[in-house]
This record gives C-alpha cells, sequence and structure tokens, in this order.
C-alpha cells in the first residue's frame, strides 16, 4: 500500500450504496411510517363533523355569516368575491406568471418563470432548463432542454416545474383554488376574504387567507375591472419562507415559443 | 436546495413520491456517513433506517430551516452517537474487551473496496469518535467546521484541533500498517 500522503483525498474516495433489499425493507418501513403520520394528524375539525347535528348547525351558522357578509357588500361600490378572481383566471387565454420562491432575508430568491398559450401549451424558464408541457387532450406531456447545449435535460428543475405545474393546473385546467392551497402545509381548503386594506387603491383589490393551525398566510391583489390576479404572496413565519408570484396578461407568445422543436432548431 | 424544500412540503401533506425521492437522494449520502462514523455496515443500515422512519413520522409538523440534507446529516450522527454509547454500555455491562463494533469486513467487502479504502475504514475505527466524527462530517459530509462545532457542541478552533489531529492519527496508521 502506498504512504498516505493525501489522507483527505482517499477518504473522500469512501463510498456506500444501499442494496435493492435495504432500499425494500427501509421505503416500505418510511412510507407506513408516513402514512400514520398523516392519519395520527387528521384534524379535530372532520371527526366533529361527522355528526349530522353538527354539520346542519354549522351549515345555518355558514349561511347566516354569509349573509351578513354579502349586506356588508352592497354597501361597497363594485362587489368582487374570491371565487370572481378565480373564475376570470381560469377564462383568460393566455398568460405568463413568475414565481420567487425563497427566504426573504437570507438568501437569494429562486425564480421560475411559466407562460401559458391559448392552447394550454406550457413553456417554463427555471435556472439553466427550458421545460416544454402540454396539457392538450387532457394528458401532460413534459420534456426538458438544458438552456445552452440545447441537449436534453432531466434534473432537479425539471421535477420542480413538474410538481408546480401539477399543482398550479391539474389534469391542464388551471386553477387559481389550486395554486394558493398548494404552498401551505395544511391544505384544508384555504379560501381568501377581502382585507380593509383595499380602501388604499380602488383599482385594486386584497384577498387573504390565514391557517387556523398554522402561522402562515396568503395574501392575494386583483384588479377590481378586470377581477384578474397580479400578485400572489405567501409567507411562512416560522421558516423566513416568502413566495411571490407575479401575474402579466399582455404578453402573448406565438404557437413557435412553445414549440420544442423550434427551440432545438433556432 | 429549492427541490428539497418543495420535497419536504409534499411530504408534509403524505406524498409519498417525494418521500421516495428524498430517500433515493440521500440514501448512499447517508449509508456513507453512517459506516464511516461506526465501522458495521449492519449498524449504519439501522441509522439510516432510523434517520428516514423518524423524518417520515415527523414529516407533518416538519419545518425546513436550513438545508435539508444537513439535517439529515445531524441526524445520521445522533442516532450513530446513541449506538456507540450503547454498544459501549453493554461492553461494560458485560466486562467485554472487544471493540465498539467488530470488524465486519468480510472478503466480497474488501474486494469491492480494494486494498487501499479497507485499511482506511479499519484505521477510521481506531481513532477517538470525537475525530473520526469531525473528518466523516467535514470530507464525506461536506460540512463546514462551524456545522461541526454547533453539533458536538465546542468552539470551532476545537474542531479544527480535532481535524487535524483525526487525520495525523489516520495518517500515522496508514503509513504503519503499509509498512508491515
Amino acid at each position: 500500500m502506498k504512504p498516505a500522503d493525501n489522507i483527505e483525498h482517499i477518504v473522500k474516495k469512501l463510498n456506500d450504496s444501499t442494496s435493492a433489499e435495504m432500499d425494500e425493507r427501509v421505503l416500505g418501513d418510511v412510507l407506513q411510517a408516513l402514512e400514520q403520520s398523516q392519519k395520527a394528524t387528521t384534524p379535530k375539525r372532520r371527526l366533529i363533523m361527522k355528526s349530522s347535528v353538527i354539520k346542519l348547525a354549522a351549515a345555518a351558522a355558514i349561511i347566516i355569516a354569509i349573509s351578513v357578509v354579502i349586506n356588508q357588500f352592497d354597501n361597497w361600490t363594485t362587489n368582487v368575491a374570491w371565487a370572481d378572481i378565480a373564475e376570470q383566471f381560469e377564462s383568460v387565454p393566455f398568460f405568463n406568471i413568475t414565481i420567487y420562491v425563497g427566504n426573504d432575508t437570507s438568501s437569494e430568491a429562486h425564480k421560475i418563470e411559466i407562460w401559458k398559450s391559448e392552447n394550454s401549451r406550457i413553456r417554463a424558464h427555471q435556472g439553466n432548463n427550458i421545460i416544454f408541457a402540454d396539457f392538450t387532450n387532457g394528458k401532460e406531456d413534459f420534456i426538458a432542454f438544458d438552456r445552452t447545449t440545447k441537449q436534453p435535460a432531466n434534473n432537479e428543475g425539471l421535477f420542480l416545474v413538474k410538481a408546480i405545474l401539477n399543482d398550479l393546473c391539474p389534469e391542464g385546467r388551471f386553477s387559481l383554488d389550486t395554486l394558493i392551497n398548494s404552498f401551505p402545509s395544511d391544505t384544508n381548503g384555504l379560501t381568501p376574504v377581502e382585507t380593509a386594506d383595499t380602501a388604499a387603491s380602488r383599482e385594486t383589490i386584497v384577498f387573504e387567507a390565514g391557517h387556523k393551525t398554522t402561522p402562515e398566510w396568503i395574501l392575494i391583489w386583483a384588479l377590481r375591472g378586470s377581477k384578474l390576479p397580479i400578485q400572489i404572496r405567501f409567507r411562512d413565519p416560522r421558516s423566513n419562507e416568502c413566495s411571490d408570484i407575479f401575474f402579466n396578461y399582455s404578453e402573448k407568445k406565438d404557437a413557435k415559443f412553445f414549440d420544442p422543436n423550434t427551440f432545438i432548431t433556432q | 436546495m429549492l427541490e428539497d424544500k418543495l420535497l419536504v412540503i409534499k411530504c408534509r401533506r403524505g406524498d409519498k413520491d417525494a418521500m421516495c425521492r428524498i430517500y433515493g437522494k440521500y440514501k448512499n449520502y447517508l449509508l456513507t456517513l453512517a459506516r464511516g462514523l461506526v465501522g458495521e455496515q449492519t449498524t449504519a443500515e439501522d441509522i439510516v433506517h432510523d434517520v428516514f422512519v423518524k423524518f417520515a413520522i415527523s414529516a407533518r409538523q416538519f419545518q425546513l430551516t436550513g438545508s435539508l440534507k444537513g439535517y439529515l446529516a445531524t441526524c445520521a450522527c445522533n442516532l450513530a452517537r446513541d449506538k456507540i454509547r450503547e454498544r459501549a454500555r453493554q461492553n461494560k455491562a458485560l466486562d467485554s474487551a472487544e471493540p465498539i463494533f467488530p470488524d465486519s469486513e468480510n472478503p466480497e467487502q474488501r474486494a469491492i473496496d480494494g486494498e487501499e479504502l479497507s485499511q482506511l475504514r479499519l484505521a477510521i475505527r481506531q481513532i477517538p469518535y470525537e475525530q473520526r466524527e469531525t473528518v466523516i462530517l467535514h470530507l464525506k459530509g461536506g460540512m463546514k467546521f462551524r456545522e461541526i462545532a454547533g453539533l458536538q457542541g465546542v468552539s470551532v478552533g476545537t474542531i479544527h484541533g480535532r481535524y487535524r489531529y483525526g487525520l495525523d492519527k489516520l495518517r500515522s496508521l496508514l503509513k504503519s500498517e503499509a509498512q508491515k
């Protein structure tokens, strides 16, 4: 054996790999533990709501609350509900969104840009990746390229964009509700309500939603006239996580922009 | 880093694909770390198993404040310490002079590793645990001295010293083995 002059170099060569048998054993236990942890933390609200009397009482309370809120809204000049914003967004033929994910103080935010065409084709930019997605015919089809080499890429960026697109447009249907519920850890149906801050501007309307079980919150800015969202901010004070999504409806790209073959040959 | 954040968010909701991806991404990294720390293959596999199971159990409430890789490495390190202590207690109770973890290198493993790495694995087991932990976490875990100092609850200067002494000891053990 040679004298160990460069001991650091030799230590770095140590590499162990798990066997298929170990993977099967560990993953079996891990997935079972994950399933049990989800069951163990089923919200009490769901358990309580199993009673039909309580369900009826809750429904009555909600109806009364909605009536009160509607009466309140009647006093305002233009009433825009969250449902209007969500509905209007789904009818937009094309858009461009820019997502910044990161900690608002310590590190640089990661940026992802997504364009949607009129026929539900998607082009996304993340780092050095360019991802094309096709949601036509009710099925999703992803392909990713390295921006510089134009060679196919299959890496972290592709996974990330796929995950975001799957949250944003399950089954090819773009929805604000799925988008706002994809960020927080608790997915028990966030429904944003208008905030008092709206008075600051007549053109914009601001919705907010916060979780009962966690300190996470979401703010959504929308235009009162067009009923379209222009910004969404998700914030988790526990980890300083802050994500911003900016919407743009003025940049219509032609069909070539969404065509992977055109990208390769350009 | 960004992917890890997303995977953690998905795991919180019980997404099995995300959990499988985290396992696939870090399993070999953790196994190498654990084996470097405890030496024995079976114990190292148990550590990797326990790290992921504990992560899965706490996934619902898990908050990622730093890197997931660093978090998992810290868990593996803590479990390795527990195993070493447990084994040392058992040996003490039995008044045994056996090493903490017996040499489990089999011929097959030696063939995989080659002579140089096999000698290194044996040498690593012979250096004091704090030094071993420092060397492995820094060189294989990719952790900074500052992070290791936080983990061991000592100053960065002490970690520098442990690292240097650990490497010197390894060097001398390997040289003496080569002269045999």
